[in-house]
């Protein structure tokens, strides 16, 4: 194990320069066949650490490189392993469960070095211990005083990903991942990967607005119940959910709000319009207001992300489905789990609820409704909590609908809740009627695979939002193509055999 | 970073190399790969690559190269050979030269970059020698874009995002599945480019893709820091996103082979080998993957591989280094030689195919094998392999008394015409097809063992005995072998166990996903399972009330059995070969039959004459003999090409491979090591001492003391090898690991050793039992009266076999001497002295 004592270069031994010297004509070489700028940047920083003769170690070039690596992957995000950040200096003093992390100045009395020293260090779990060399360099930074280099701001962040960029005009065909129509069915809002584009569909002449965010994936936008507002919903995979409330008139936010450590999925505008239900990959629905000031409620529902969530038309209680296969009807107002109605084979991507029935739908390719008088049948609405202890079977009150030919992927109800729409990855979109499960309209001939829909409040128009980049509007039931329209400039150039 | 910033870079670096490890160590500086290099290790000046030693030109590989593809460039690998003969490995010391670096450029470590079409020279110098590589250039004519079988695939193997342990989990990670080690490039495409509204590429801005922000760790990621900002595998998956992630068109060319350089090398310790992997895709290109590979080293004591192929060899041995690229595999074998003092090669038999090939591996290992054993233990060991009991002391005495000198071979003739010898091999196939009373009714354990033993006994030829065996229909009454198929739950057993016994080859893995060290999939594996699953097993109606009387039916009506990844029928497939088209109406089980024992089937005989071979040296040329694949590679190819030539030539007569085998000067080596052999314990250049099995070891123990044994659940009189099946009481057996023939694999039987087995020797009821027995041995030899000198001696050759030594005699004389009223007891001490030492024990 090390000692506090440095390594002096003439107790190596000659092998160890010719291995060195191997090492940096690898780099070299790298960089040679790499020839990119991100290549190159490695034997900089090399060159750098030559130069001096006895530098002073560096947090941002010396340390956190190496707690980077070996630490932070579990002191990190929302749920930091014993409570303890690693981001930046300042957490790092801040410590977890067992208090600050190091003492500046004194490394033999610092957690850090403690934990990673001795004969069986405990950290890194599971892992070889570090090196003796790197033990070393973090000893001798906690003894130089542990200075911070870092500019203040945490590298942990800032030295992720890239923040957001939004190009003028697109290389290759963007995904709608989401599309809203208004309940008149005359404005619609399109999501494009960071970007909320929205348009008047009768007029034609009108350019698409592109409002900009800085998540790096939309995965919701919706209309509120009365219009004015548009949700657009999604975040930074891995890192954080968020919300934006957009005025339609100017695109000029109303509220942003963050929630969760990673993008939020899809939902649904309770029916007053003052917040919207969302699906998080915590496995909660994330009840977030419209209002700033008002407090976001989290419901723990799901074990693994929850993907979509559909109110009541009374608002009273809500429908959820997510990766852990369930479909389950919670209370709209405290969230309590009233029943888990259904197990599916596989994840359900999309749920609706028209107050009278639940549907949900997914990979499995079925498209179910579940009665929700008799599945709710002997379930009090309060006090039951998880442990509703239902009274009738599942096969009591499952009604499915006809089998669909592929993966579901999208499902959009009416604004009146009669109809609902579904596709997926297959060139068509069916529209049913709740009610009596029975095929109201098919569309056909739509590029696949189909990303996301919406209908208008009556049921008469539809929006679908394709893969590859297109939005279509249709007029139902006829199913008549209205608009075809790419809502974000793209090289026509541009090759992608992707879809 | 310019060019001659690069230059420079190095130039300096060289100067002062001193500086340069003194500031980068000072400072923890690490590069990749670095910290596993700074464990004591020679450099490769330190090897004997000093430029002096040099006996050879140098050697490129490849001599000439052809780049096609503007990304995919192509390393040079320079060897020399040293004045013994080992390969010295330059590729790190020597410099590169591009004739024109406006055709193609190379690296300081020897890869050639494509830069435009035409022809150049690279020249290469090391040692003062010279050597070129012409290069080919014929770039298409754009930049083709990235693709996802092979620039991405072959990425996410390297970095290990596919491995069982992270998301090649049955159920992904953290919501993020690939198919296991990349066996499903289709559904890992979808994963990749589609799934979750495309959460995991960014298009538009291909840096943000959390694709590539997990395993840089930029965003938290549980599997850890995968790969470095500006590696090859992130500069990949980077510009296979900027390219808008296409999907490859489905002409894309598959991998077709692999091949790596060297294919073998004789080295010593402490040096160091490039690797070069080459892979060959269906389209004819050639690609060198070698940044690509996944290595490993079979025996991590003798050698071993880091990420980039570089090979650093450590103690004396022999290891495959195993190299894997999608899914297939190539090995390359390492031998590490030491320098043996004053080593004289043995003359290489011309008379003996086994000990020809044998003799030449180890001269190529400078490895002296031990000699001859002596007669005494020439004659037990044959016996207790042969016939699984000592020889008695009569035929010990007529065996030295032969004066002549073929008479090795005469013992081994009549050897194979003892009634003990089919004892013995009948026990053995026993054990491998599983007779046994746990699975089946005692009549049909009896009359399978019947139909072993006849086998045995004629010396049925080892084709015909699995073509039987593999063809048995109705009940016991109408075949006893239905045995083989009535001990199988269902058809995934069968398979199992018909590979496993007739091919070597274990194919439980691929049942659920691809095989890890072997390219067998679900598409091998279910369609072996055709070909069984006509088969069936219900209770015999005809023997109605007899317990558990089944009866094998064929349903040949039944369809093929259905590839649960695909969800369709898997139309029945050879192992390592072609699907063929039986249909219904035919008995498939039969056309496996037929397949399995053709000549040219790369399984069967092979895999038989490894299996012989190693029930004579205790391990096989391929070991474990039941698990043949690419990644075992054979101790010995030449040997087991051989045997299996015998084998094939002489239509399958097994007892006239064991002949040749026992007959040869390997089998006859001594046990004791000499000077050069000591470590060698894979290349038969002496006979490895190991216990007697545990039958045998009973058997000759009854003998031994004059005392047999009585088995419960067993007709009285069976010798130890008779039993019908290990479901008898006997602790010993037990103890001495018979198996219990619950699987079809020759691990079930264990010969090690334990302190149980010792205390068992020392205290049990089992040893002192028989020495006080008054009809025992002991007993009986007091009764004859014999002198001290005879007794001792008649002690020794029953227990040891063979005459004790002078000082031996010595010491036993005066033990029996010490109280002479206590002359029976003596001798019962004595001889369970010698029961109680390794000679015994072992077959040495």
């Amino acid at each position: 194990m090390a000692t506090s004592s440095t390594v002096r270069p003439a107790s190596r031994t000659p092998f160890t320069t010719c291995l060195f010297a191997r090492t940096m004509r690898r780099w070299i070489a790298a960089a040679v066949l790499g020839g990119s700028a991100v290549a190159g940047a490695l034997p900089e920083f090399a060159f750098s650490k030559l130069a001096a003769a006895e530098p002073e170690v560096s947090y941002r070039g010396d340390v956190w490189p190496i707690l980077k690596r070996h630490c932070w992957s579990c002191h990190s995000g929302t749920d930091p392993q014993g409570g303890l950040k690693m981001d930046s200096v300042a957490d790092m003093l801040k410590g977890g469960d067992s208090g600050p992390l190091y003492v500046a100045g004194k490394p033999d009395e610092s957690r850090l070095i403690q934990v990673i020293s001795g004969d069986k260090p405990s950290m890194p779990p599971k892992s070889p211990p570090l090196a003796a060399m790197k033990v070393d360099l973090l000893r001798r930074w906690l003894a130089g005083g542990a200075k911070d280099d870092s500019g203040g701001s945490p590298l942990g962040p800032a030295a992720g990903p890239p923040s957001v960029a939004i190009p003028a005009t697109y290389r290759f065909p963007a995904a709608i991942s989401s599309v809203a129509l208004s309940g008149d069915g005359k404005r619609l809002a399109a999501a494009v990967r960071s970007e909320v584009v929205l348009l008047e569909i009768d007029d034609v002449a009108a350019p698409p607005r592109r409002v900009p965010t800085d998540c790096d994936l939309l995965t919701h936008v919706e209309f509120s119940p009365d219009g004015a507002v548009i949700a657009a919903s999604g975040g930074q995979p891995g890192r954080h959910g968020e919300v934006r409330f957009l005025r339609y008139s100017d695109g000029g936010a109303v509220a942003t709000r963050r929630s969760g450590n990673d993008t939020l999925f899809r939902g649904n505008f309770s029916p007053d319009g003052k917040r919207l239900a969302l699906g998080g990959a915590d496995g909660a629905v994330h009840l977030i207001p419209v209002d700033p000031a008002a407090e976001i409620r989290r419901f723990e529902l799901h074990t693994d992300w929850v993907m979509d969530v559909s109110f009541a038309p009374d608002g009273k209680t809500f429908v959820s489905g997510g990766r852990d296969k369930a479909t389950k009807i919670s209370d709209g107002e405290t969230g309590v789990l009233l029943r888990a109605v259904d197990a599916s084979p596989d994840i359900i991507t999309a749920v609706a609820t028209d107050g009278v029935f639940a549907v949900s739908a997914g990979r499995a390719r079925t498209l179910i409704g579940y009665d929700y008088k008799i599945a709710l049948s002997g379930v009090g609405v309060t006090g039951a909590g998880n442990g509703a202890q239902p009274i009738t079977k599942r096969d009591q009150y499952t009604k499915p609908f006809e089998g669909q030919p592929a993966e579901v992927l999208d499902m959009a109800a009416s604004g009146d809740r009669k109809l609902v729409a579904v596709a997926g990855m297959f060139g068509e979109v069916r529209v049913y009627r709740i009610a009596d499960r029975q095929r109201v309209a098919s569309v056909a001939n739509v590029p696949a695979p189909i990303y996301s829909l919406a209908l208008d409040q009556a049921g008469t128009r539809l929006a679908v939002g394709s893969k590859g980049g297109q939005v279509l509007v249709y007029e139902l039931p006829a199913g008549k193509l209205l608009r075809t329209i790419v809502p974000v400039p793209v090289q026509t150039a541009s090759v992608n055999n992707g879809s | 970073m310019s060019v001659s910033r690069i230059c420079s870079l190095k130039r300096w670096l060289a100067a002062a190399a001193w500086l340069v490890v003194a500031s980068l160590g000072a400072n923890g500086f690490e590069g990749p790969g670095a910290a596993p290099r700074c464990g004591g290790l020679f450099s490769r000046s330190a090897s004997g690559a000093d430029m002096g030693v040099i006996a050879s030109d140098i050697r490129v590989q490849p001599p000439a190269i052809r780049l096609v593809h503007h990304r995919q460039p192509h390393s040079i690998l320079v060897n020399a050979t040293g004045p013994d003969g080992r390969v010295l490995d330059l590729t790190g010391q020597a410099t590169f030269a591009s004739a024109d670096p406006k055709i193609a450029t190379v690296s300081s470590l020897g890869w050639v970059q494509a830069v435009a079409s035409g022809e150049t020279r690279i020249a290469v110098t090391a040692g003062g020698k010279t050597a070129t590589v012409v290069v080919t250039v014929a770039l298409p004519a754009t930049t083709p874009q990235h693709s996802f079988r092979h620039d991405v695939m072959p990425a996410l193997s390297k970095a290990g995002c596919n491995m069982g342990a992270c998301h090649g989990y049955s159920l992904g990670k953290n919501g993020f599945k690939l198919s296991l080690r990349g066996a499903d490039a289709a559904a890992d495409f979808l994963s990749i480019s589609d799934e979750f509204l495309e959460r995991r590429v960014n298009r538009h801005q291909p840096a943000a893709s959390l694709l590539l922000t997990k395993p840089l760790g930029e965003v938290p990621h549980k599997g850890g820091v995968r790969f470095d900002a500006g590696s090859l595998l992130h500069q990949l998956m980077l510009g296979w996103i900027a390219d808008g992630a296409p999907n490859d068109p489905p002409t894309t060319a598959e991998v077709e082979s692999i091949r790596i350089y060297p294919p073998s090398a004789i080295t010593s310790p402490g040096a160091q080998h490039q690797l070069q992997l080459i892979a060959r895709y269906t389209d004819g290109v050639e690609r060198d993957v070698t940044r690509l590979g996944i290595f490993t080293a079979n025996t991590e004591r003798v050698a071993t591989v880091d990420d980039e192929g570089l090979v650093i060899t450590r103690e004396l041995g022999e290891t495959a280094v195993v190299a894997r690229f999608e899914r297939i595999f190539a090995t390359t074998n390492f031998i590490v030689l030491g320098e043996p003092a004053g080593f004289v090669p043995e003359p290489v038999p011309t008379d003996h195919p086994i000990d020809r090939h044998v003799v030449e591996k180890l001269n190529a290992l400078r490895v002296a094998p031990s000699p001859l054993a002596p007669d005494e233990r020439f004659l037990r060991r044959v016996y207790l392999d042969l016939i699984g009991v000592q020889p008695k002391p009569e035929e010990l005495a007529a065996f030295l008394a032969d004066p002549a000198p073929d008479k090795r071979v005469k013992v081994v003739d009549a050897l194979f015409n003892r009634p003990e010898f089919v004892d013995r091999w009948s026990l053995k196939w026993g054990d491998l097809l599983q007779n046994s009373r746990a699975n089946l009714n005692e009549p049909a354990v009896y009359s399978f063992r019947e139909w072993i033993r006849t086998a045995v006994a004629s010396n049925m030829p080892l084709d015909e005995f699995a073509r039987r065996v593999l063809s048995g229909r109705g009940g016991i009454q109408d075949d006893p072998t239905t045995a083989f198929y009535a001990v199988s739950k269902d058809a995934d057993e069968t398979l199992q166990r018909a590979t496993q016994v007739f091919c070597g080859v274990r194919m439980l893995c691929a049942k659920c996903h691809p095989h890890p060290f072997e390219n067998w999939t679900q598409v091998d594996y279910y369609g072996l399972h055709s070909f069984f699953n006509q088969g069936g097993v219900k209770p015999d109606p005809r023997l109605a009330g007899i317990p558990n009387a089944k009866m094998v039916t064929v349903n040949l009506a039944a369809g093929y059995s259905t590839n649960p990844r695909t969800g369709r029928p898997q139309p029945p497939r050879f192992l390592g070969g072609k699907e063929t088209e039986l249909g219904t109406g035919v008995d498939r089980r039969l056309a496996y039959a037929e397949w399995l024992v053709k000549p040219e089937n790369p399984f069967f005989a092979r895999g038989m004459a490894n299996r012989l071979w190693s029930y004579f040296f205790h391990r096989g040329i391929i070991d474990p003999v039941d698990d043949l694949r690419t990644t075992n590679p054979p101790i010995n190819p030449a040997l087991l090409d051989a045997l299996t030539r015998e084998l094939v030539e002489s239509k399958f007569d097994g007892r006239r491979l064991m002949r040749l085998i026992v007959t040869s000067r390997t089998y006859q080596r001594d046990s004791v090591p000499n000077s050069s052999n000591a470590h060698d314990d894979a290349n038969f250049s002496r006979f490895l001492p190991r216990r007697v099995p545990a039958e045998s070891l009973l058997d000759s123990l009854a003998q031994a003391t004059g005392v047999p044994e009585n088995f419960g659940n067993a007709p009285p009189g069976f010798t130890a090898s008779q039993l019908p099946d290990a479901d008898v009481a006997s602790d010993f057996l037990n103890l001495f690991g018979k198996p219990q023939r619950a699987e079809a694999c020759e691990c079930e039987r264990d010969d090690s050793s334990n302190m149980l087995q010792a205390l068992h020797f020392i205290n049990s009821n089992t040893i002192l039992g028989r020495l006080r027995n008054p009809n025992g041995r002991v007993s009986q030899l007091i009764r004859q009266k014999l002198e001290d000198a005879a007794l001792i001696e008649q002690l020794y050759q029953w227990t040891l076999v063979r005459a004790p030594t002078a000082k031996e005699s010595e010491l036993a004389t005066q033990f029996l001497r010490q109280d002479p009223a206590k002359r029976i007891e003596a001798a019962e001490d004595l001889m369970w002295a010698l029961l109680n030492s390794r000679d015994f024990l072992l077959i040495h």
